[in-house]
């Protein structure tokens, strides 16, 4: 039985790792203006970050068109793939998942699933690593379903802004409205509540109180299966906490890359955040 | 329609014509009293409106008797208010009054007529019903005051009085237990008034009584008793002390509505509907067939998909109750009372600046005070009171206060816990730091914490002549004290800051925020934060108004 997976610029695994699995990745679109780009294809993340802080209207952003989807789907299909499992970025976030559905009834929906990860980045990303593992052991399309089912509950972000402004402006500040208003600036730590929406989980006025209360954050969730560093903008403090993260949790693998520049537009420059997938109790 | 008629024509005895007239004046009087007992509810704030919620629950449960002949049977009307009500309730006064007359309705089964015990007899059902359809009854509420009068009404039967004397008996104690409901319940007290929903209560049965043309003049003299506090009464707490009592996370939504078709007992619809549906003030309530529901909950979606799995959804109502209690502190004034805290945070700081600006930051409440001007313990307690949670923990910042706060905290009804902050750099970092959601001892060290991070700048006048390290003070002299220690002085201010904000050039500081003293003029404040900004590049600065007396600058470093 052969398997392929497919996921969405949204999942933040490193290229690497995409390209040794043959995962194939489909890209959101953003829109400068009246310029549009595919996600880290037309234009890599450096160059969208310099591009975000001088942009005087923000970026917005956009799922992909179902037809990217279906020429994936075909193509995978054609290289004589037996089932296509396709995980993607929350549904109550993007509208990622019903491209992805219409396309797979376009062209095959009883070969073809897509799954809402109900979560993103690295979230989304850990679905999609187990459901290439499963697929190499050979497991069907459906026994790789039903497994990542069990997953989005153990999957949390504890995510630390530079600032709100991102959020506002894309519109996706959820509860954390309950922290504007201060006088002081504050940096929030947030995370996605189980319906996707954005949630506060503190605050700090420096980046160094904040990144020490990343990792206590963190440390609630244990024991951990898996974790990943994901940042924006500088590497050297995403990977900087990568190798702190070793440190205390050696047993562990953990991912550190660059966020996309889709998931980017909403948190702003120096974003730096943790995604973990609790273990199963 | 004259009141005489009722007891003339049957004169121990209440007709079903008779009860319909009864609920036609009691709908007509909480008409009347709507808006006052709208005003009286401070607790729980989520339901805003429970005047307009019991006379539209009572309307409905009139309009349905209007259905049946003239002739019909007291226990045909009761058994149509009823059902009336119960798809009509509104609110949860609304819901617990339908379930008083459900009791009522099965109190007088098949009865022509209601005599004096079996009106007893269904007073106390209504009670009984109404009490197990919360899951936590309350003393000081509806459900107290109509017990009360069950009460009242059963031991005035048992003397063989006449329905007259029964009904009588029934509203003088449920006004007596509307006013006990003041001392019942704290958030009442404080606030000055009965509850609402008995009151409304105590207002039907009232009502009751007068149209059997019997204690007409009994009930306007207990309104006089009750009456609701005005803007004024509410406006101040104790002076200087300030109160905000809104939840982080505002009240949810307020939802409700009827659940037809559903094949299963309340408590089992309770059980699938999820954890909201677990909380005290949640009901569900009816028959299989017929549940009414009404739930606080912050997702109503994720409940209404519960439950439009068992069955079909009618009559929902859904409604923003942080809005409703915005809209309830409008109308008292500032000092509107909400429903308390778990655990709440009081801040010891002087100046308007920065009590605005630590209130903005989720204090509960805030102690006017600060160098030169320790509050007393009573100070100190009244801020605790005004804090309105159950667990406080107290920022008293300054190193002269701690020993006052562990005092004021050892003296207090409440628990409080001490995070003895030194300054109030420290007391800003400490309250950052809260998470309401968490417990007190897991707040107190974090604050603590949290509080030892932050580096501060105390930049005052000296009182007297003096020396330190670097050389002589002269009274009057600029003095600055980094965490405490004097690290600088002179004649010009702002050299006096800049030199101190230099033994932090090798720390590693990340936003320096410059709390302005009430006697400096902003102009001169702006001019000392681009210096500072000039001389310490790689720093973020921040400006605010503190409104501090005596120290011109506090600054706190990050």
């Amino acid at each position: 039985m052969n398997v392929r997976v497919v996921t969405d610029s949204t999942c933040d695994l490193p290229a690497a790792v995409r390209q040794s699995a043959g995962i194939v990745t489909v890209p959101l679109r953003l829109h400068f203006e009246d310029q549009v780009f595919r996600d880290r294809v037309d234009m890599n993340d450096r160059e969208f970050l310099s591009r975000l802080v001088a942009a005087k209207v923000p970026p917005s952003t956009s799922q992909p068109p179902p037809g990217d989807f279906e020429a994936v789907y075909r193509q995978l299909f054609e290289e004589g793939a037996d089932e296509i499992v396709s995980v993607h970025i929350a549904a109550a976030l993007s509208g990622t998942v019903s491209s992805a559905t219409i396309a797979a009834q376009a062209v095959d929906p009883n070969r073809i699933h897509v799954v809402d990860s109900r979560t993103v980045s690295l979230g989304t990303g850990f679905l999609v690593l187990e459901a290439v593992e499963r697929a190499a052991q050979g497991d069907s399309a459906q026994e790789i379903v039903a497994r990542l089912a069990t997953m989005p509950d153990r999957v949390g972000i504890i995510c630390l802004l530079d600032t709100v402004r991102y959020l506002l402006l894309g519109g996706r500040i959820g509860k954390v409205r309950a922290m504007l208003g201060t006088a002081l600036a504050i940096k929030p730590l947030i995370g996605l509540g189980p319906d996707g929406s954005v949630v506060p989980l503190g605050r700090v006025r420096s980046r160094a109180s904040g990144v020490r209360r990343l990792a206590e954050l963190l440390a609630e969730h244990r024991p951990l299966e898996r974790c990943g560093v994901i940042y924006v903008g500088d590497p050297e403090e995403g990977l900087s906490l990568a190798d702190e993260t070793r440190r205390t949790y050696p047993e562990m693998e953990v991912i550190a890359d660059h966020c996309s520049p889709v998931l980017s537009t909403h948190t702003g420059p120096n974003t730096i955040a943790y995604c973990y997938l609790e273990a199963q109790p | 329609m004259a009141t005489s008629r009722v007891l003339s024509s049957l004169p121990n005895a209440v007709s079903g014509a008779g009860l319909r007239y009864g609920l036609e004046r009691a709908v007509g009087r909480l008409l009347e009293q709507r808006d006052r007992i709208n005003d009286l509810n401070v607790f729980p704030v989520p339901d805003g409106d429970t005047g307009t919620n019991m006379h539209l629950t009572l309307e409905a449960a009139l309009a349905e008797t209007a259905q049946l002949p003239p002739q019909a049977s007291v226990a045909a009307v009761a058994q149509a208010a009823a059902h009336g009500s119960l798809m009509g309730a509104r609110g949860n006064s609304g819901v617990i009054l339908s379930q008083v007359l459900r009791g009522v309705s099965a109190g007088c089964q098949a009865a022509e007529e209601m005599g004096p015990e079996m009106l007893a007899h269904a007073l106390e059902q209504g009670s009984t019903v109404a009490y197990a359809a919360v899951k936590r009854p309350v003393e000081g509420t509806i459900l107290s005051v109509v017990r009360d009068a069950a009460q009242a009404a059963v031991r005035s039967a048992a003397k063989g009085q006449t329905i007259a004397e029964v009904l009588q008996a029934a509203v003088a104690e449920a006004w007596d237990s509307v006013e006990r409901s003041r001392e019942q319940l704290e958030t009442l007290r404080e606030a000055g008034v009965v509850d609402a929903g008995g009151f409304g209560l105590a207002v039907i049965l009232s009502a009751l009584s007068e149209a059997l043309g019997i204690g007409q003049s009994a009930w306007p003299d207990a309104l006089a008793l009750v009456s609701s506090p005005s803007a004024g009464e509410m406006a101040d707490g104790p002076a200087g002390v300030m109160a905000f009592t809104a939840p982080h996370s505002g009240f949810g939504y307020c939802t409700e509505f009827s659940l037809v078709g559903a094949e299963l007992q309340p408590l089992e619809v309770r059980a699938r509907l999820g954890s909201e549906a677990e909380d005290d003030s949640a009901l569900v309530v009816g028959d299989p067939g017929l549940l009414h529901i009404h739930i606080h909950t912050h997702e109503p979606w994720q409940v209404l998909t519960r439950a439009a799995d068992l069955g079909r959804i009618e009559r929902l109502k859904v409604e923003d109750m942080t809005s409703q209690h915005q809209e309830a502190r409008r109308r008292h004034g500032r000092g509107g009372r909400e429903a308390r805290l778990a655990l709440g945070v009081v801040v010891v700081a002087p100046g308007f600046g920065f009590h605005q600006l630590l209130l903005g930051l989720g204090a509960a409440a805030v102690v006017e005070g600060g160098q030169g001007m320790n509050p007393t313990t009573a100070d100190l307690l009244r801020g605790i009171d005004e804090a309105q949670a159950d667990q406080i923990i107290l920022l008293p910042n300054n190193p002269n206060l701690v020993l006052g706060a562990e005092q004021a905290a050892r003296v207090s009804r409440r628990e409080v816990a001490v995070v003895p902050t030194r300054n109030l750099p420290q007391g800003v970092a400490a309250l950052l730091a809260f998470d309401p959601e968490a417990s007190l001892d897991v707040n107190r060290q974090r604050m603590q914490r949290e509080m030892a991070q932050v580096r501060s700048i105390e930049v005052t006048t000296a009182i007297k002549d003096s020396s330190y390290e670097k050389g002589e003070i002269a009274r009057g002299d600029t003095i600055a004290l980094l965490d405490g220690q004097l690290v600088a002085a002179g004649s010009d201010l702002a050299e006096v800051v800049l030199a101190a904000l230099d033994r932090l050039s090798d720390a590693r500081v990340e936003v320096i925020t410059l709390y302005r003293g009430a006697r400096v003029q902003v102009a001169e404040a702006e001019k000392l934060e681009q210096r500072i900004r000039a001389r310490f590049p790689e720093w973020e600065v921040e400006r605010h108004d503190g409104g501090q007396d005596l120290y011109p600058y506090i600054i706190s470093a990050e």
